[in-house]
């Protein structure tokens, strides 16, 4: 029985948004069930990592730095970027975490009435930002698992200002190869903003796979983000970047916090960019071999599944996702469920070491004593 | 939070000098906001009653009432501060068996919940609200004779080329599928507003009801789900109806129920009277509830199915020591996890009285209780209350505690006392999970 005018304070679109409730932190998750470990996969994350010269650099780390405000646009790391893609660090803007650069980019270009047009089932942050920026999302159903280009041509109109591509896509793992998004480009001709997310685009080793940054000086309507929180394990430090034309980089700046990326996640994003080690090789072939288990016992089981590419797998059971996860969490292994992202009774698996995964196909089985 | 409904409010101190200003706004107000006279009537005579009631009880203190249209009723709501006033006259139990005089004490609130449709009392630390209701008139759709499940097959058309699944598009529509609910379906398993389709049409307007209906390539009416949201974090459905045979409406309703609540607020998604076997569609089995129908001598089971909707990390409850291996069994069988607190007795002062609202269903012969107000009185109050409803002719009488609440849960001992069964856990059915007692008749 507040006595807050909160009708009048809040605008509908705040009103109307169902806000998001992470999980609880591990240690509280652990003690309620009583369990001894927690094998992590529903964040896919990378439990390979960090690469080795980000933990040299982090041991390095001195506490006297902590009371230093970080660098208010990450120089260093632009810098590194810069020197590893061949482009001008200015082409750079670093966030905290690629979530923060949506939110840079819906506030950079749209406004009330405006729309932007992504894919229903994909990452569900676009969707979300736009909505409680007062801003439509047009969600256009994904065909066969994967995003439709013609109909998300046909949803674009005078007041598209974004389009939102998630490739690959998360969480169906399926991308548009080279021609498909030259198509694309070609015909939005440059009147609209395409965000191509390439955060899980380490993970596909594919020749017909489209490296977006290298398609910056064909599409100077193109903007592409990429995070350190997939493939280089970074996740707890919060750090993603988008590259793009100067131009385009300095609108988004506008509308970006400076000093949002704390000092050791510059640094320890720097050391990934700058580490030569074979650590993205042996992600790869650590998630080649949990595709193939995952494969093999789903289709041994006669579930529907969607494998393609980035570290993680999906697949549909008789069972509510819900109540798989429940069971699953009592054997110590927390997956995400997918009824929330419009997949109702699919879960989504990340892919990490071999013996977790073991781990894992012996629970599933043991969740469906008669599949 | 939600965009306020059309209201007035006066401020007035509890004082029968402003009798006629409430009387006036209360009439006034039910007028306008569109009760015929008659109901008016009653409105205005409750919120008389209330105000003398009042103004014996707590005299002179502030009071503020309104008078609030909704979607299928108007309601005159007084709100005071007072964590002392024995509200005990509006349970039902007090109208059944109060002496046919005036002036005993609470009289005056006791006439006031009989000439109403409905009532609550909410008490947040000494902040009260009581909310008397009236239902707007709605025409009622004379059911068919009541079939048997089995019966049906036969009488269904065929679904003609693909179905698809949307809001209805019409009102029309929703009076279509009300009465196709009843004709194809037992009348326990049709929610009590199908028979007053215009009620349906005025709650799917206020969102207070959402509809999904399938229909074929041909414009026929293939088949309903319908759902209400009776707290924050549950979703209630009937259904899934079909009134065709073929084109898999009952895969396509349950998914796009499941697609369109997994949006909102809620957790949990369950139904009572499921209109059909659900566990093909990802449901889980809740309970199993024995049922008399008006219509039938034996009772029937009544199955009882639920999903959740968001991951379920657990939380803490609150039960009574006597409860503790029902939830315990419920919990493990469910696979949720849980911290079962047992809540003691610490010599806090409480009311004397206790109250409770209800929620009758006279075809069903069912009635929900539900408490509102602790008491000292808790036990003899369940038993008066069975005792009025029996007397009535209610057959499946319920009890709903909600575990967020130390008070509440303690009252699962004296509902077993009072031959209450635990029948059903609903996980997120209230703030937390929900326990519905069943009253069984005690074997000679």
């Amino acid at each position: 029985m507040s006595n807050l005018p909160l009708d009048r304070l809040v605008p509908a679109h705040i009103r109307l948004f169902e806000p998001y409730y992470p999980s609880m932190p591990d240690r509280e998750l652990m003690a309620l069930y009583g369990l001894e470990y927690l094998h992590r996969l529903h964040n896919n994350e990378n439990a390979l990592g960090p690469p080795p010269l980000v933990r040299t650099r982090l041991e390095q780390f001195h506490a006297g730095a902590i009371p230093v405000y970080p660098n208010g646009d990450s120089r260093e790391l632009r810098q590194a970027l810069a020197e590893k893609f061949g482009k001008s660090s200015e082409q750079f803007l670093v966030g905290n975490g690629s979530c923060e650069l949506i939110s840079s980019v819906v506030k950079a270009f749209c406004e009330e009435g405006d729309n932007i047009v992504t894919a229903d089932r994909t990452f569900a942050v676009y969707e979300w930002t736009a909505s409680f920026s007062g801003i439509e999302a047009r969600l256009i159903p994904l065909n066969e698992f994967a995003f439709d280009p013609d109909a998300m041509l046909n949803a674009i109109d005078s007041r598209t200002k974004v389009v939102f591509l998630c490739n690959p896509n998360n969480p169906t793992g399926t991308y548009w190869d080279k021609a498909t998004m030259c198509r694309f480009l070609d015909a939005i001709g440059g009147e609209v903003i395409v965000v191509a997310d390439e955060a899980y685009g380490e993970y596909v080793d594919r020749e017909d796979y489209p490296d977006c940054i290298e398609m910056l000086e064909r599409y100077p309507n193109l903007i592409v983000f990429r995070t350190f929180s997939k493939m280089y394990a970074l996740a707890a430090l919060r750090v993603g970047y988008l590259c793009a034309s100067e131009e385009l980089v300095d609108i988004v700046r506008r509308a970006h916090v400076a000093y949002s990326v704390n000092t050791l996640g510059q640094l320890a994003a720097a050391a990934a960019v700058q580490d030569d080690s074979s650590f993205v090789a042996d992600t790869r072939t650590m998630v080649a071999n949990g595709r193939h288990m995952l494969r093999t016992l789903f289709t041994d089981m006669g579930f529907e599944h969607s494998i393609n590419e980035g570290n993680y797998a999906m697949v549909k059971t008789p069972m509510s996702d819900t109540l798989l996860h429940r069971k699953l969490l009592c054997k110590g292994i927390m997956v995400r469920t997918m009824t929330g992202f419009r997949f109702p009774n699919w879960i989504r698996i990340s892919i990490v070491q071999e013996p977790v995964m073991e781990e894992f196909c012996a629970a599933f089985r043991a969740a469906f004593p008669n599949p | 939070m939600t965009t306020p409904s059309p209201h007035i409010t006066l401020s007035l101190p509890a004082d029968m000098a402003w009798a006629r200003l409430a009387q006036s706004a209360a009439e006034n107000g039910a007028g306008v906001f569109g009760l015929p006279k008659d109901k008016a009537l009653r409105l205005t005579m409750g919120a008389e009653e209330l105000l003398l009631y009042l103004s014996e009880t707590l005299p002179g203190k502030p009071l503020s009432m309104t008078v609030r249209a909704g979607s299928t009723a108007v309601a005159t709501e007084f709100e005071f501060e007072s964590s002392e006033t024995d509200l005990s006259a509006m349970n039902i139990a007090a109208a059944a068996s109060a002496p046919d005089t005036d002036g005993l004490p609470g009289m005056s609130l006791l006439l006031a919940s009989g000439m109403t449709d409905g009532f609550s009392v909410e008490r947040v630390g000494r902040k009260t609200r009581i909310t008397l209701i009236v239902d707007r008139d709605y025409t009622v759709v004379e059911a068919p004779a009541p079939r048997q499940p089995g019966d049906l097959a036969a009488t269904r058309p065929d679904t003609k080329g693909p179905v698809s699944v949307a809001p209805p598009s019409e009102s029309s529509m929703i009076l279509e599928g009300c009465v196709a609910m009843q004709t194809f379906y037992p009348q326990h398993l049709v929610p009590i507003w199908a028979k007053t389709p215009g009620k349906a049409v005025d709650m799917l307007a206020a969102a207070e009801l959402e509809i999904l209906t399938a229909v074929d390539a041909s414009g026929a009416l293939c088949g309903m789900i319908c759902w209400e949201k009776p707290s924050q974090e549950s979703i209630q459905f009937y259904g899934p109806y079909c009134f065709t045979e073929g084109g898999d409406i009952l895969r396509l309703l349950t998914e796009a129920l499941v697609a369109t609540t997994a949006h909102t607020s809620a957790k949990m998604l369950f139904s009572n009277i499921a209109a059909e076997n659900l566990a093909a569609y990802g449901f889980e089995p809740l309970a199993q509830l024995t049922y008399h129908t008006p219509d039938q001598p034996a009772p029937c089971v009544l199955p009882v199915w639920g999903r959740q909707l968001r991951e379920d990390f657990g939380v803490s409850v609150w039960a009574h020591p006597n409860l503790v291996p029902f939830l315990e069994e419920q919990y493990e069988a469910h696979v949720l996890m849980r911290s079962i607190k047992t809540t003691s007795e610490l010599g806090e002062r409480i009311t004397d009285r206790s109250v409770f609202a209800a929620k009758l269903s006279r075809d069903l012969s069912e009635a929900v209780l539900k408490p509102m107000l602790n008491g000292l009185d808790n036990e003899q109050n369940i038993q008066r209350h069975v005792e009025a409803l029996r007397t009535e002719g209610f057959r499946n009488i319920f009890v709903t505690i909600d575990l967020s609440s130390g008070w509440q849960a303690a009252m699962a001992g004296a509902l077993m006392d009072a031959c209450f069964t635990p029948a059903l856990l609903l996980p997120h059915g209230g703030q937390s999970d929900v326990v519905m007692f069943q009253y069984v008749e005690p074997t000679a």
